[in-house]
């Protein structure tokens, strides 16, 4: 795999869906609970690792024109507990 | 259209790790991602296929021994219908509504009128044991030779005595075996396969637990363990001297001579219409509903009394195996135990199950169903103290509560488990979002305003500095952040 953006991409779809839907689309509990998940598994990444996927966080945020997705995607890495 | 188990390991299987070639300089992140992604899509694919509240929580995955334990299950409902003369005691929910009595047992509660369980067995089963494949029986059906001590794992007294025997420090085995003999030659009394002796035998030990109750309660718990290490810890202790004193007020001896009762009058009719075999049979079955019916009321008596018998239970629930063990944590020298205004012991703490409305929660792991949840995770959470599921929905269960703060809105919130006055969480690893600090929020209150103690318990000490920054960062107080001892 040569370019892994599509796939960090996906993973902020999917946080971004969990934190952002609204209580009549997924339970809230329901939703943290996926946060949870999702941080739980990445978080046992090596710290190099996750520091690089930290700094793909950073990237895909600073080239997003839209300032709101830009500082919410920056802020991903320290909400899921990324060191 | 609901989604099937298979459109999710569909999804699953598109984004299977190995398909991702490894990446040498940066190795394990893809694949590590493509796990977290499979999950999503398991987790949104879970959610579109139930209600609101839905969050995959499975219960047992089904075997091929299914057919066995829905036969044995089968065999014990219509023992239950056998002695209690009522179609709607097949159902739990009913048996437990109708009867009005059940037993705090850990991880499930006894119904008094089932004379079983009142939700499925955690533990899958052991082949070497068919009637460990029934999920609703107390002790293999045979409560006169096994304990339950936590609702998962029925063991043999002796073995669990000799076992926690051998925890104890020297000095301390003398008045163990003092008091487990004691314990031991009461409860061993003859268990005849006639209806009269077993009413005798468990209205006879009905009546010690009953006295040895009452002073239990006048004199505190202290007196009693006589310096023995409660395995359970003093929570545990306060625990069961709640369950102690709720088992007492429900005349346990009433409802088994009415039972005794009601079984020896149509085994009498049977036997008088020359219908000579069934009324053995009834005789038979009768006895084992009688003795069950003691048996959820023993099983916390007699742990609360003796403190000997909390022992953790293997779990093998996806097929991993590890010995028995008790926690180290857990074991406390009982130096004193609170006492309640009426006597009763730990009675000043409201009890969170009494309060807590028990809902549904998403995913099921039977015939066309699907997980939602990474297995460890689920595992961990079903853990925690008191957590149960829906026998008849087939569905993980969720303690809730809520209450109406002064804006005139609904605050409520569901945990993971009940254990006396705390509402537990289970978290592997907290995140700082902005929804994770409104539930952190909506729980704190509900437990505040019910008076009880919301508490997280988590994996590994590294999880709980998490959570305490979480709880700092975000000025939330009233949430007791602790490790999970099992």
């Amino acid at each position: 795999m040569k370019d892994i953006t599509p796939l960090v991409n996906a993973l902020i779809d999917a946080l971004l869906l969990l934190e952002f839907c609204g209580p009549d689309e997924v339970d809230p509990d329901t939703a943290v609970r996926g946060l949870e998940s999702i941080s739980s598994s990445l978080c046992a990444l090596s710290a190099q690792d996750q520091a690089f996927l930290r700094s793909e966080f950073i990237r895909i945020a600073a080239s997003s024109e839209d300032p709101r997705f830009r500082e919410h995607i920056a802020s991903l890495p320290d909400i899921i507990g990324l060191s | 259209m609901r989604p099937g188990f298979g459109q999710v390991e569909a999804a699953r299987r598109r984004l299977k790790p190995e398909c991702l070639p490894p990446l040498a300089r940066w190795r394990d992140t893809p694949r590590m991602l493509g796990r977290v992604l499979s999950l999503v899509a398991a987790l949104l694919l879970s959610c579109a296929s139930t209600d609101a509240h839905s969050y995959a929580r499975p219960l047992q995955a089904e075997t091929a021994r299914q057919g066995f334990a829905a036969a044995a299950h089968d065999a014990h409902r219509a023992q239950a219908r056998v002695t209690t003369d009522a179609a709607s005691e097949n159902s739990p929910a009913a048996a437990e509504a109708s009867d009005g009595r059940r037993f705090y047992a850990k991880a499930r509660y006894y119904g008094g009128g089932r004379g079983g369980f009142l939700s499925v067995d955690p533990w899958q089963g052991d082949a070497t044991n068919p009637l460990s494949y029934d999920k609703y029986l107390y002790g293999y059906a045979n409560p006169g030779m096994y304990i339950d001590p936590d609702g998962r794992l029925g063991m043999p007294r002796e073995a669990a005595l000799a076992y926690a025997r051998s925890l104890l420090p020297p000095e301390k085995q003398a008045e163990f075996d003092r008091q487990s003999a004691a314990m031991l030659a009461r409860l061993n009394a003859e268990d005849s396969g006639d209806i009269a002796g077993a009413v005798e035998w468990v209205a006879e030990g009905a009546v010690d637990t009953v006295e040895l109750g009452r002073d239990t309660l006048a004199a505190g718990v202290e007196g009693k363990t006589g310096g023995l290490v409660d395995f359970g810890g003093r929570r545990a202790m306060q625990e069961r001297g709640t369950a102690l004193a709720n088992f007492l007020s429900n005349d346990p001896l009433g409802a088994i001579r009415d039972r005794a009762v009601q079984i020896e009058s149509q085994a009498d009719a049977l036997a008088a219409a020359g219908r000579h075999e069934e009324a053995q049979k009834l005789r038979i079955k009768g006895s084992l509903d009688i003795a069950s019916l003691g048996a959820g009321g023993y099983g916390f008596v007699r742990a609360g009394i003796s403190g000997v018998a909390r022992v953790t239970k293997p779990w093998r629930g996806s097929g991993e195996s590890s010995p028995i063990t008790i926690s180290e944590g857990d074991n406390a020298e009982i130096s004193s135990v609170p006492t309640g205004p009426d006597g009763g012991v730990g009675s000043s703490d409201p009890v969170a199950a009494d309060l807590v409305t028990w809902v549904d929660e998403g995913g099921n792991l039977r015939e066309g169903g699907n997980p939602g949840m990474r297995q460890d995770a689920y595992e961990f959470q079903s853990r925690a103290s008191g957590a149960r599921s829906n026998v008849v929905t087939g569905r993980s269960q969720a303690p809730y509560l809520e209450f109406v703060d002064e804006s005139g809105a609904v605050v409520g919130a569901k945990f993971d488990g009940v254990s006396g006055s705390e509402l537990i969480d289970r978290k592997i690893d907290p995140v700082f979002s902005a929804k994770a600090v409104n539930q952190a929020r909506r729980k704190s209150a509900v437990a505040r305003h019910f008076s009880l103690t919301a508490v997280w318990e988590t994996k590994t000490p590294s999880a709980v500095s998490a959570a305490d920054r979480f709880m700092k960062t975000n000025e939330i107080e009233g949430i007791v952040v602790r490790l999970a001892t099992e």
